[in-house]
């Protein structure tokens, strides 16, 4: 271990600051905020040992679970909705032959995802207002009863799904544009050959030619489903927060509005391991896949 | 092997920007930006050669980083102390929960009430009752009324905030100009206020003959007291005469006024929006001729006619503020702004000039006038002695943190804006403060949940309130 170390040490000396920076910044709050989730954590004051104090309440805390649940049922639709969009995004656009306008169209998907959840808010709330909304407009032009989609507990998580779907489908789609053109042409050429459509072509060779970026791609949005927080923190009001509110908001929520940062740090850990359990489910899912 | 390298010397490099750009950028930032006192830079005559003292605040300072180093040099110049002023215009809460987490060195610290409720248990606070009783300024009568102080004491006898400014309280803001257009009085019950509204949607109140304008406009159910004045009740929590604790919103008098708002919701009258509105939205609404009535602040009824008259000094555009609805024995509430107030911190090590800076910011004439107006020079000149406001101070709507000060004998040099004295004088009148525990914040989020799923007639008032009051019992937030 050492030969190695002495053998690679300038590297090693170069990458040393970002190991600080990541020790200091992510693992060092990690296990802070572990300790403080085993106190009664005071601010300022002193702070008492709770042990699992914390973690029992939480399994009795029905606010938490339906918190849950709305991560959950939220994240699940934006990774199956979002994921798909994605694909068929990447796999349409690659089919534009004309290079302009597959690079303004690339530009125009893309654009809402450089946009905070911030400013896609009060663009959306305005578009979906149930008196001078457009898109209630359009829905009156039809002759049909305006509809408050941000008010409305039975469609504002499809509603969060869309535009979660709206802003970010641009992200994935560019990695997966990435990965089709490292797809060897040749294969093509030999299906065309066989007489295969454009469409077996897509089906055969295109996305089982993505399945290795697919499972990556998968597992980065699975992680950032369960920790959302932004969408539901700016979109969030108080006819539909029992629908809406996710555990992050919730967590953010106990630990600052409220001034429990103990209680706020015990339902972060169970988030972190929650996320674990469910990564290492699909690793183990994907393993097996590969196996088989 | 050069690759490798190449590759880590960019990442090394990568990290350290990060670093760097990660610092703050004083100068640069925008409204939450800590603009300490540059020493060297003080022309100050009298300024205190103690350490300076350091302050943590939501409102009171300059209105932008400039404004704000301009602001700091003014107020240690009329008052001879040393201040550090952190002002942090958004997300206070997350900035003041870090802050006395981190122990970062604080003597005063700004906030509302029920941030104090909630704080108060951490035993973070200097008790301030000796002070207070010691000071010529603050235990005049004449200045603060003795009734306040008793109101802030705690069960250990021992007062541990000083009031930040007169809060004021929220009452009905109507359009005087659409009521005599329209040929309608000053509505008193609800079922008045029910045709106000009707008039207000439907009538063409603002004369462009299009269909835009709604009656009343809320952000959620702030604030809905007025009409719940009707029955006698008020926001809040209450115990009964057997000492259980109670939300008068959530009692089944409360029914009638939710299914009131839902009419009006039903037929158009509220604005849709009031869901997701925001206050600004509100305000907006009412500055635009859409919506005739909002709930809002009583220094909002001068603000309005300011900011309209100050650019078009012929519109008829005027706002008034009523009184609430009174109940069948003739009473009515409304409700006293949440005190904002400073408290001290038992770590504070500059407590007697912290002390001092309370004093003399928030209850002599020169602090008020700084608080208030703002900078001499900047905010306003004095000409042939009286105060003339700049550009810059009429845009400043005379607020650095205090609208209307506490102190009872204060004059303003200023003449009050249009119908603001007797709005205040309703609310004087009328208004009620909240009583808060460290639950209270909590309990209303429930009641919003319910009361707005009841105005948008997902449900009715009565099931609105059975929800309510089974939340609230299983939470443990009433008894």
């Amino acid at each position: 271990m050492l030969k190695l170390l002495s053998k690679n040490k300038g590297i090693y000396i170069l990458i040393l600051p970002a190991l600080i920076y990541f020790a200091v910044f992510s693992y060092f709050p990690i296990v802070n905020g572990f300790i403080m989730s085993l106190q009664h954590y005071s601010i300022g004051g002193e702070h008492t040992f709770a042990g699992l104090a914390h973690y029992r309440e939480i399994l009795t805390d029905i606010d938490f679970w339906r918190a849950f649940r709305n991560t959950l049922q939220i994240g699940g639709g934006n990774l199956i909705v979002g994921f798909i969009m994605q694909v068929l995004l990447a796999l349409l656009l690659n089919e534009i032959t004309h290079k302009r306008f597959k690079k303004l169209t690339q530009t125009i998907i893309y654009t809402p995802n450089l946009f905070s959840w911030v400013a896609i808010g009060g663009i959306w709330i305005s578009l979906l207002a149930p008196d001078t909304g457009m898109v209630n407009e359009i829905i009156k032009w039809f002759g049909m009863k305006p509809i408050n989609f941000m008010t409305n507990v039975k469609i504002i998580q499809p509603v969060f799904i869309f535009l979660n779907t709206w802003k970010s489908a641009g992200y994935g789609c560019i990695i997966f544009l990435a990965a089709i053109t490292g797809i060897d042409k040749n294969l093509y050429e030999a299906a065309a050959i066989d007489g295969a459509s454009r469409f077996k072509q897509t089906l055969y060779i295109t996305i089982p030619g993505l399945y290795s970026t697919m499972k990556v791609v998968f597992m980065l949005n699975l992680i950032s489903v369960l920790r959302m927080f932004s969408q539901s923190y700016v979109l969030t009001n108080y006819a539909v927060i029992d629908k809406t509110q996710v555990a992050m908001t919730y967590t953010y929520s106990m630990g600052i509005e409220n001034f429990r940062m103990d209680y706020g740090s015990a339902i972060a850990f169970i988030m972190l391991l929650f996320t674990s359990v469910f990564v290492l489910i699909y690793q183990m899912f994907v393993r097996k896949k590969e196996v088989d | 092997m050069k690759i490798k390298k190449l590759s880590a010397l960019l990442i090394c490099l990568l990290v350290l920007t990060s670093i760097t750009g990660c610092g703050k950028d004083k100068e640069s930032m925008g409204n939450d930006a800590h603009i300490r006192n540059e020493v060297n830079d003080i022309d100050a005559e009298e300024v205190d050669n103690t350490e300076p003292v350091k302050i943590l605040s939501a409102i009171t300072g300059g209105k932008d980083p400039d404004e704000h180093v301009l602001w700091q040099k003014e107020i240690e110049r009329v008052l001879g102390i040393k201040v550090d002023i952190t002002k942090i215009a958004n997300e206070y809460v997350t900035k003041l929960t870090a802050t006395l987490a981190s122990g970062d060195d604080m003597d005063i610290v700004y906030m509302n009430s029920g941030q104090f409720e909630k704080l108060f248990k951490t035993g973070l606070f200097e008790p301030l009752t000796e002070y207070i009783e010691n000071s010529p300024i603050l235990s005049d009568p004449d200045v603060v009324d003795s009734k306040e102080w008793e109101r802030i004491r705690r069960e250990d006898g021992e007062i541990y905030a000083v009031f930040n400014k007169y809060e004021g309280g929220r009452m009905p803001l109507i359009r005087r100009d659409w009521l005599e257009k329209l040929g309608l009085k000053e509505p008193s019950t609800l079922d008045e206020y029910y045709e106000v509204f009707k008039a207000f949607t439907h009538n063409d109140p603002d004369g462009n003959n299009k269909n835009d304008t709604y009656g009343l406009t809320l952000k959620a159910i702030y604030d809905i007291q007025p009409f719940m004045s009707a029955y006698g009740l008020f926001d809040g929590e209450a115990q009964d005469e057997n000492g259980k604790w109670y939300i008068p919103w959530a009692t089944e008098e409360a029914v009638p006024v939710y299914d009131w708002l839902a009419k009006l919701y039903e037929e158009g009258l509220l604005d849709p929006n009031f869901a997701t509105n925001t206050s600004s939205a509100c305000r907006e609404m009412i500055l635009s001729n859409r919506a005739g009535m909002f709930v809002y602040w009583d220094n909002w009824v001068g603000l309005f006619n300011s900011k309209v008259r100050s650019k078009e000094p012929d519109n008829p555009f005027e706002i008034i503020g009523l009184p609430p609805i009174l109940d069948e024995n003739g009473n009515g509430v409304l409700t006293s702004g949440q005190d904002g107030l400073w408290v001290m911190l038992k770590t504070s090590k500059n407590k007697d000039q912290a002390f001092r800076f309370l004093e003399s910011a928030f209850y002599t004439k020169e602090g008020i006038i700084i608080n208030t107006l703002g900078i001499e020079g900047h905010d306003y000149n004095i000409e042939n002695g009286k105060y003339v406001l700049t550009e810059t101070g009429e845009q400043h709507a005379m607020d650095h943190g205090i609208v209307v000060p506490k102190t009872l004998n204060y004059e303003s040099p200023m003449p009050q804006p249009l119908n603001y004295e007797e709005a205040r004088d309703i609310v004087i009148k009328y208004g009620k403060s909240e009583i808060l525990r460290d639950t209270t914040k909590d309990a209303k989020e429930i009641i919003k949940k319910h009361a707005i799923q009841a105005i948008l007639g997902v449900v009715n008032g009565e099931k609105a309130v059975e929800d309510m009051q089974k939340e609230l019992k299983a939470k443990k937030f009433i008894d």
